[in-house]
């Protein structure tokens, strides 16, 4: 599949599918390895990526999971497609910029996918839409496995798999998910469960992670620690805190549909107008007006939309995949106006849709 | 995000402009922030995991020490918070034994292993269950006791050496 193709559809992991998938948008497991004896990425010469990236992707092509994936080398991508990879949430924004000797391979489906010389020789990933870290997990673990009798792994008994950044160290594991907690944001309550999340033992980032900022209060949870704790641990107890936050979450919705029904119904309408009839709209205007409809969906308030129709609508209305969808640049303003255009048409498809489904 | 103003460089400031009563949001570039005379210090500003983790990288022993893999001083790991190549693990043990602690809450690998490394990460493990024992045994004066399990250990290590796993960094 190429980047073109890929631009026309929305990502699968976005379908709204799994458990609690009005609340977690996705879950995501990611594996940091490097192969023993070669220089981590950013202190490596040219040569010695070039033997790390021929022996991951040897590895990759033999494997069950990515071996008929798309490989993508970076450098020879422009801007605009680098771009597009990240807000894809298939490369990070660090393995964006350019610089030789790096690539990404993407299975069918963009489930599993994995970057090659980014901070770590290899990163694997696999997204699930939902409240489904566990599959992500198993997902993972097979590909692993699958790779560990290819390539020789760096590894020490007695501080795991070990990687260029040492909070990675041990299971080079980090999983993660997307949460949408706009009652605890209205409430005000939000930060006091933020700091809860960090007091046990977990981080808490914006939208693309790392260093990102918070949009249409959507939250990433994810593992702080990787070694002394086993994979399962990891999951686990990301599952329990999320699933506590979620409780949370449901408690402030039943307070505010209690004491500001009028007030919440009101800007979940609101949302909705503006949406399905504006004619210019900024990508943060989506995601905080795409947030309101979502709580408005969760709570009962709107039967008109689903959440793979609000999750896509995020998706494609990201400056670079609007200008990959068109196939042309555009200036912030053009951008606006075509993202309005295309936002009135999700709205009204999703209304037909849900008519007469 | 592209910068609002070349739509080509990915935009890294962010901020909310006021004019004539009208909230315009701005994201720009580096390099368009900077024509438009806002100063941004690159790198230095940014509040990343490599600042936290070069801070937390306190002086423990020399931080001359250098790794003979790949010639990474200690001090250049300090700068940067990245490790330049499996065998810094060795090279700057005594050093990363408290960091890792301090950033995991833990030292010692609990997860899966490469298929490898199989058995020799179990001895290891009964080697320092054993180690334990025999600390105790001493504590009770049970000398018989501890001289058997002694035995176990010495035997034990030694078959831990003779079995494949060579080359596995940082053992």
């Amino acid at each position: 599949m190429t980047i073109t193709e890929m631009a026309k559809t929305s990502s699968p992991w976005l379908d709204g599918s799994g458990k609690h998938a009005e609340s977690v948008v996705s879950s995501r497991v990611r594996l940091a390895r490097n192969i023993h004896g070669i220089s981590f990425t950013h202190h490596a010469k040219p040569r010695d990526l070039e033997r790390s990236m021929a022996l991951v992707r040897e590895a990759l092509q033999a494997s069950t999971t990515l071996g008929r994936g798309t490989l993508v080398v970076m450098d020879e991508l422009d801007e605009l497609d680098r771009q597009f990879l990240v807000e894809r949430h298939l490369v990070s924004q660090e393995h964006a910029e350019k610089s030789p000797h790096r690539a990404m391979v993407v299975g069918d489906g963009e489930m599993v996918s994995a970057m090659i010389n980014e901070e770590d020789h290899l990163r694997l990933q696999a997204i699930q839409s939902g409240f489904e870290a566990m599959d992500a997990w198993r997902i993972l673990e097979r590909l692993d496995e699958e790779l560990d009798g290819r390539l020789d792994y760096a590894f020490s008994c007695e501080w795991g798999y070990l990687t260029a950044c040492p909070t990675n160290t041990g299971t080079g594991l980090r999983a993660s998910m997307l949460v949408h907690l706009p009652a605890l944001v209205l409430t005000g309550q939000i930060s006091k469960v933020l700091h809860g999340i960090s007091q046990m033992g977990l981080a808490v980032r914006g939208f693309y992670g790392e260093g990102s900022d918070v949009m249409g209060n959507l939250f990433q949870v994810s593992n702080r620690t990787a070694l002394g704790v086993s994979e399962i641990d990891i999951i686990q107890s990301l599952e329990r805190v999320v699933r506590q936050v979620l409780d949370y979450e449901a408690q402030a919705r039943q307070i505010l549909l209690r004491d500001a029904r009028s007030q919440i119904e009101d800007k979940v309408w609101r949302a909705y107008g503006i949406l399905k009839y504006c004619r210019k709209v900024t990508s943060h205007e989506v995601m905080s007006l795409g947030s309101a409809v979502r709580l408005g969906k969760s709570m009962g308030l709107i039967e008109r939309i689903s959440a793979a129709g609000l999750n896509n609508m995020l998706l494609v209305c990201q400056p670079a995949h609007l200008q990959k969808r068109f196939e042309r640049e555009m200036d912030p303003a053009e951008r606006d106006m075509v993202r309005a255009d295309l936002v009135r048409k999700i709205m009204a498809e999703e209304e037909a849709r849900t008519n007469t489904g | 995000m592209l910068c609002d103003n070349c739509g080509k460089e990915i935009a890294k400031v962010h901020y909310k402009e006021i004019k004539d009563d009208k909230t315009i949001e701005c994201n720009l570039c580096e390099k368009c922030a900077l024509e438009k005379g806002l100063h941004v210090s690159p790198k230095k500003q940014a509040f990343s995991i490599s600042n936290i983790l070069a801070g937390m990288a306190d002086e423990v022993g020399s931080s001359t020490a250098k790794c003979q893999g790949c010639g990474l001083t200690y001090a250049e790991f300090r700068e940067t918070g990245r490790l330049g190549c499996s065998e810094c693990y060795d090279a700057f043990k005594e050093q990363l034994r408290p960091l890792l602690r301090r950033i995991h809450g833990s030292n010692v690998h609990t997860g899966k292993s490469p298929h490898a490394t199989e058995g020799v990460l179990e001895k290891i493990r009964e080697i320092e269950d054993l180690k334990l024992a025999l600390k105790h045994a001493i504590e009770r004066e049970d000398f018989e006791k501890a001289a058997e399990i002694r035995d176990k250990i010495k035997d034990l290590e030694s078959k831990a050496n003779e079995s494949p796993g060579e080359g596995e960094a940082g053992k």
